[in-house]
């Protein structure tokens, strides 16, 4: 503001309040978009466990199937399940859009730039799918 | 010129390759090993061909790099929402070093794990 | 329908008060008028002390910004009727300091409407002899980015923004953009010092209320994510070949 007069009423500083994203669905549903990064680092560190029971031995790695059995750990997975989804379709929908506009310099209508991603999920989610359970 | 600039891209150029990985190939591991093994909703691979899975070479590189990207991208995220939410802001410096710190340790655990699969 | 509607509309004199109050109006809801046409009516016939800021009243001065029940909206493009029964909340725009009532202080936006350089660029010093030649096909890469009024609803709608006041903001981006996507300019690199610093696009955590709330549909999200991914180039270019820049 200008200094050139004494007695300058003080404008009304901006407050933020700290639980804003509490204040609007908005807000909320990127918070928890975000949060899900919590969980990406912990199943990667669980799959670095996984590797190092196996390496352990028959008996190691059948206390890990246990403790991953336990109902605990089913609903933690299944929460963590439900984060990496909302991680891809937040991601697919927001991503590909950004990058096929830098690349083509056009604006393509959103669900075009998405769908390419849901193919690629399927196929990838189908291959891994079959190696993990040992069909090829 | 570039000591002004922020060195935010190479954190950020981390998150986005670890966020297609893991919006690509992880959904599916979580659900096989989290959820339906244990539950018993498909054969269970069981210890032997799990661990002729994972002594694969192609196994290995792959578990790497899903893993150290994931843990960049979680890191990305993870230091920002923390100084969103919980007002941490003025301790920007330190969270960055606290969650790189912790992705650069799992890279390093990645490989110690990894390397020693008999 | 009832024939009036409750206005809660945000009060604060910078001489008197120590915070904003909300007083409550009874206008007329009639079909066709807007959350402006209801201010206006207040401060003609209830209130003349009412303070707030209006123009074109067709959406395109960017003048009338308020927050409206908590969503940051043009008062002259918001129909009262879509908030019948009411009552209606209307404040300040957030994360702006209150001058009086319903008005904001936006020098901290100007001056990083500045910063960015939001004009045509020229290297070369010789005067053209004519205008500059531009396809449709190059004015389609920035044309979207053009369309933005200033009304800075955008900075209203950012939490990072809330958080971190020195964020350039999404407006300031978005022309920033605008401009370096200009076939005519040359100006790119000076804008660069400005937008790689970590509270220039590195503060955005790509929220995306900005687009949603822009009554212009400029998309200044998209603007920054697209400035994100150049700046990421240059910044490895810079690391590469640090001769390239000379």
């Amino acid at each position: 503001m200008p200094q050139y007069r004494q007695f300058q009423p003080k404008p009304y500083p901006p407050q933020m309040s700290a639980y804003w994203y509490f204040d609007r669905w908005p807000y909320l549903r990127f918070v928890l978009r975000e949060a899900s990064s919590f969980f990406v680092a912990y199943f990667a560190i669980l799959i670095l466990v996984q590797a190092a029971a196996l390496s352990a031995g028959p008996s190691k790695y059948a206390q890990f199937e246990a403790c991953m059995r336990s109902p605990a750990m089913i609903i933690l997975n299944g929460i963590t399940l439900a984060f990496l989804l909302l991680h891809a379709v937040t991601w697919f929908n927001l991503v590909p859009r950004v990058m096929m506009r830098q690349v083509l310099c056009k604006s393509l209508p959103d669900p075009i730039a998405a769908a390419p991603n849901y193919f690629i999920w399927l196929g990838a989610t189908a291959i891994i799918g079959l190696f993990i359970l040992r069909i090829i | 010129m570039s000591a002004q600039r922020s060195n935010r891209p190479l954190g950020w150029l981390t998150f986005g390759t670890g966020g297609f990985l893991v919006a690509f190939l992880l959904p599916v591991q979580v659900f096989l090993y989290g959820i339906a093994i244990p539950l018993g909703l498909v054969p269970d691979p069981g210890y032997k061909g799990t661990l002729e899975l994972l002594q694969q070479p192609l196994t290995k590189l792959y578990l790497f790099f899903v893993v150290t990207l994931a843990l960049f991208h979680a890191a990305y995220r993870i230091k920002d929402t923390l100084a969103d939410t919980l007002y941490m802001r003025p301790l920007d410096t330190a969270l960055g070093y606290l969650c790189y710190g912790g992705a650069i340790a799992g890279a390093i655990a990645a490989i110690a794990v990894l390397w020693n699969v008999p | 329908m009832a024939d009036t509607i409750i206005l809660e509309v945000a009060r604060f004199h910078p001489e008197r008060d120590a915070e904003p109050t909300y007083q409550s109006f009874e206008v007329p809801l009639r079909g066709d008028w807007m959350i402006l046409d209801a201010l206006n009516y207040i401060k003609d016939q209830l209130d003349g002390s009412l303070t707030y800021r209006w123009s074109c009243r067709m959406g395109i001065c960017g003048s009338c910004g308020m927050m409206v029940n908590g969503v940051p909206r043009l008062t002259c493009e918001t129909l009262l009727t879509n908030f019948a029964p009411g009552p209606i909340r209307v404040g300040p725009l957030d994360h702006f300091p209150v001058v009086k009532d319903l008005v904001i202080e936006m020098d901290d936006f100007l001056g990083k409407l500045q910063k960015v350089r939001p004009w045509i660029v020229r290297k070369d010093d010789h005067k053209p002899e004519r205008e500059f030649i531009q396809t449709p096909d190059q004015l389609a890469v920035f044309q979207q980015y053009t369309l933005c009024i200033n009304c800075m609803l955008c900075y209203a709608a950012c939490p990072v923004y809330g958080l971190d006041p020195s964020f350039t903001g999404p407006a300031a981006i978005a022309l920033a953009e605008r401009y370096n996507l200009d076939s005519r300019d040359q100006g790119a690199d000076e804008r660069t010092d400005v937008l790689s610093q970590h509270d220039g696009i590195w503060d955005c955590t790509v929220v995306g209320e900005c687009s949603v709330v822009c009554p212009k549909h400029v998309d200044p999200s998209l603007a920054i994510q697209q400035y994100k991914l150049t700046a990421t180039k240059e910044w490895f270019k810079s690391w590469l070949l640090p001769w390239g820049n000379k």
